[in-house]
């Protein structure tokens, strides 16, 4: 049906306009348009670029209180008062819990043997 | 390329937009020179051609199994063109009439030569004027031709024997002077 017909070349004359770029515009938007992903998508997706120092800013900040209860919780009790006298063989341990100083300061004088009224 | 094609279309439907892209590259400009010689404005043309892409990736029904592609979207910027063709033109024997009052040889000296092409092809009625545009100028074959328009590939080939037996009488001045 093509060989050798001289219809052929003078079809072949028909030129055609160029696409302008515009269209192709118009078409990428439409796509995005009716693939838009969802919220949800765009949220699970999404990412963040954070410098360096701002992490390790924020990993110590959110470090420094755990550090701290774990240090409080290990520091040592405070113990009782001792003496130690410099003979050896016996130790005498003084307790102040409960200690209280007399009202007035007065003093009474108990002899041995009897208890006065 | 069908496998290609599929592939292609199966990811730029789930949202892959490179893979529509590559799509849309190697079908843009064959489609839109069709749209454009079958209605002949480019506005129309590209309207098509937009349709015709977001009408295939929002799920028109598309078996890798009946057919290339490429007949598919034809297929599709077919069906658009036609329907803007009805709304805009009036019935295909005025259009006829109207050709026969076209004088080649007058347009040839006034006009350029790609215009006296277009307005020969443009006069011949719808039918044959698609045919015609997908065989001698995007070159598919008879069968595909057929699948297209949805006709046997017998009658294809008789609408292009009219087609351009009428071409050869409206265009014989302009082949004689490049003979």
């Amino acid at each position: 049906m093509k060989e050798h017909d001289p219809l052929n070349s003078v079809l072949r004359e028909w030129e055609t306009p160029e696409l302008s770029a515009a269209v192709d515009a118009r078409v990428r938007a439409a796509y995005r348009a009716a693939h838009r992903p969802s919220l949800w998508r765009r949220i699970w997706s999404a990412q963040v670029t954070i410098p360096v120092p701002v992490l390790a800013a924020v990993f110590l900040l959110l470090l420094a209180p755990v550090l701290w209860l774990q240090l409080r919780s290990h520091a040592p009790a405070p113990q009782p008062a001792t003496v130690t006298p410099a003979g050896e063989g016996y130790m005498t341990r003084i307790e102040t819990a409960g200690f209280q100083p007399l009202p007035d300061g007065a003093t009474r004088v108990i002899r041995s043997g009897g208890v006065k009224q | 390329m069908p496998d290609d094609d599929s592939r292609l279309l199966e990811a730029a439907r789930h949202g892959d937009e490179s893979s529509f892209l590559a799509l849309y590259r190697h079908y843009r400009t064959p489609l839109f020179r069709f749209a454009w010689r079958l209605t002949g404005s480019v506005a129309t043309a590209e309207d098509v051609l937009q349709e015709c892409f977001l009408a295939l990736i929002e799920g028109a029904r598309f078996d890798v199994d009946r057919g290339s592609l490429r007949a598919y979207l034809f297929g599709i910027a077919r069906n658009l063109a036609l329907k803007r063709i009805r709304l805009a033109e009036r019935e295909s024997e005025e259009m006829e009439d109207a050709a026969a009052d076209l004088d080649p040889l007058e347009n040839l000296l006034s006009t350029e030569r790609s215009e006296v092409v277009a307005r020969a092809v443009q006069a011949l009625p719808p039918f044959q004027r698609e045919a015609l545009i997908l065989f001698e100028y995007e070159e598919l074959s008879l069968e595909e031709i057929a699948a297209i328009v949805g006709i046997e590939a017998g009658a294809v080939k008789a609408r292009l024997h009219r087609a351009r037996e009428t071409l050869r009488r409206r265009l014989a001045p302009l082949m004689a002077a490049r003979a």
